[in-house]
């Protein structure tokens, strides 16, 4: 039986840590054709695409107990199968950007996308979570353009101490207003 | 809403809010203006064909009050943000209006009385505006690595501004002292470079960065809209060499080669469109969609002016088109929400609610202006076609109601932009 590399992403999930930047870490170094399996509390899609565009395959499995292993390989090749529906896996819909559920709320990482798709993908999953559920986004820059849009949907908006060079900020429904 | 110092990184990068309002607060007043002056001389704009007068002074309160007006205060506003780079210098901003505002009243001034020594001075404090805003743009656009679609477009529009200010000297320059061989012909690349070239490039580079922004869609192909800027940049050089020479065959090749490019763009940004989450995008859009179909009818009637077909229509026509179908439409279709929406932006301040963009936008008189300005488009072109002053006047009468609609939208903006202000200073 293969002895896999295992990254248990549950006890940095239940902490309120995006386990993002510790997974694309911890596997950086795997050579080609070397694998990893990752142990999550939901199917992480955004991050297993983030993880196709390092070369790395990955294939999902709900475990009896419920939570997810994704087997990942170095092949080049980037597929992401196993793929199951939306209802499976128990985050969010797909925003176009890594998205992680925490006990905190459900953080988003648009740190590196180029404008406008960290704005697009931040209200894509404005309109997606259930209400009294915030959103803790992880950006790069002060999303200037995204205040009034926010406001306008009735969000509010708390800066929370990041990483150095992250912005992070704590969003907050006040009330459910549709976008004009 | 609580925003602590994580702002100031922004907005130490976005100017205050009274130099981009002073830009757009001058704007509403030139188009005002310009509808006035059709207003009372209705009866001289069927069959214009260039030359000093009251029509030559409306297109520039249009084209230079409205339009460049327009483009200086978005510029100024919005490029360092997307750069992420602050503009050099404040003041060189606030000196580019106070150079350029005083410079389009004398020059229209002087067109429309037809005083040299106004449309002098006027025209070099136009040109001193325009240098000093290109000067700024070029500094700051300098070192930005990406955002090659937009800075493509801008750099475009920076060149041909400067082409525009040395065509536009020269015209005035002539009427003093005739130094021009074919004045006509210059005129007609003067026209060309500043619609098309200086801002149209300036336009559709910023519809790059603001019809995503406004519908909230997917980013623009940015392959396509590169080759897009590069064939309109090669089908305005060849017209404006043709004009110059009098070249009728490489006329006709490069407004064919200026519209594959216009193609292009107009797919790109239907795409763009099509990618949208916003259903409703409001009158606005109305006005922004109007003006992309008008960008390439009006390059057909300047093929058919050109080809000697009616002139006296299709002449008037081509140019009314251009400046009020095309640019006008456009410019106060991106206005009226980027207005509010920078408005907005600037009542971000900690422990304070924003004003609402929604509550920015009133409905009424942002309607009223779009009905009078498609009514403006549609009889002044009537007019124009059926050689009727009576038609031309009805159309800018109903402009310059529309006018008022917008003026109105703005005051209120202003007024609440203020009383927020005023409000948070008392906190």
């Amino acid at each position: 039986m293969t002895d896999y590399d295992v990254f248990d992403l549950r006890p940095l999930i239940a902490g309120g840590i995006d386990p993002l930047q510790r997974v694309v870490e911890h596997v950086r170094p795997i050579a080609a054709g070397g694998d990893v399996v990752l142990v999550a509390p939901f199917n992480p899609l955004p991050l297993r695409r983030v993880l196709a565009q390092l070369g790395f395959s990955s294939t999902a499995d709900r475990q009896e107990d419920g939570h997810w292993r994704i087997l990942c390989q170095r092949d080049g090749e980037g597929d992401v199968s196993g793929t199951p529906t939306a209802e499976d896996c128990k985050g969010p819909v797909d925003v176009g950007a890594p998205v992680v559920r925490a006990v905190d709320g459900v953080h988003i990482d648009v740190r590196a996308m180029t404008a406008p798709r960290p704005m697009l993908a931040i209200l894509r999953l404005c309109a997606t979570v259930a209400d009294g559920e915030d959103i803790i986004v992880h950006h790069d820059r002060d999303p200037i353009y995204l205040y009034p849009e926010l406001a306008e949907l009735g969000w509010e908006v708390e800066p929370l101490a990041g990483d150095a060079g992250e912005v992070r900020l704590r969003l907050h429904r006040e009330a459910r207003r549709d976008l004009r | 809403m609580i925003f602590g110092d994580f702002m100031m990184g922004a907005r130490s990068r976005l100017l205050g809010p009274s130099i981009p309002f002073r830009f757009f607060g001058a704007a509403v007043f030139f188009q005002f203006a310009a509808w006035v002056l059709i207003v009372v001389y209705a009866d001289e704009m069927p069959g214009f064909q260039g030359g000093p007068g009251e029509m030559l002074a409306a297109l520039h309160l249009v084209t230079l009050g409205v339009a460049v007006m327009t483009a200086m205060g978005a510029a100024f506003q919005i490029l360092p943000a997307v750069t992420k780079r602050p503009l050099r210098s404040v003041v060189a901003c606030k000196a580019t209006f106070w150079l350029f505002f005083p410079g389009v009243l004398a020059l229209t001034h002087g067109m429309g009385h037809q005083q040299l020594w106004a449309m002098e001075i006027g025209g070099g404090l136009v040109a001193c505006g325009i240098l000093l805003f290109a000067g700024l743009v070029a500094d700051n656009l300098r070192q930005v690595g990406d955002m090659k679609v937009v800075t493509d477009h801008l750099w475009v529009a920076l060149t041909c501004l400067l082409l525009l200010a040395v065509f536009g000297l020269s015209l005035v320059a002539d009427f003093d002292y005739g130094i021009l061989p074919d004045h006509l012909g210059v005129a007609l690349a003067h026209a060309v470079v500043a619609a098309y070239g200086f801002m149209g490039m300036l336009a559709l580079g910023f519809s790059f960065i603001l019809i995503p922004l406004f519908g909230l869609s997917a980013p623009a192909d940015e392959r396509n809209g590169r080759r897009a800027a590069w064939v309109i940049t090669g089908g305005l050089s060849l017209t404006v060499v043709a004009l110059l020479v009098g070249n009728s065959p490489l006329l006709f090749a490069g407004a064919a080669l200026g519209v594959a490019g216009l193609g292009l763009h107009l797919r790109v940004m239907a795409k763009v469109m099509k990618s949208r989450m916003r259903e409703a995008l409001g009158d606005s859009f109305v006005l922004i969609r109007l003006g992309w179909v008008l960008l390439p009818v009006s390059v057909g009637f300047g093929l058919t002016a050109a080809a000697g077909v009616a002139v006296d229509r299709t002449g008037p026509l081509f140019g009314f088109i251009l400046v009020f179908g095309w640019l006008l439409s456009f410019l106060m279709g991106v206005l009226q929400r980027i207005m509010p929406f920078l408005a907005s932006m600037h009542t971000v301040r900690p422990g304070a609610k924003p004003i609402l963009v929604s509550s920015l936008t009133p409905a009424r008189p942002l309607r009223v202006h779009m009905i009078g300005h498609l009514g403006a488009v549609l009889l002044v072109a009537v007019g124009l076609a059926c050689d009727s002053g009576l038609a031309v006047r009805l159309g800018a009468f109903s402009g310059l109601i529309g006018s008022l609609g917008f003026a109105t939208f703005f005051a209120n903006m202003i007024w609440k932009l203020w009383r927020h202000h005023t409000k948070g200073r008392k906190c």
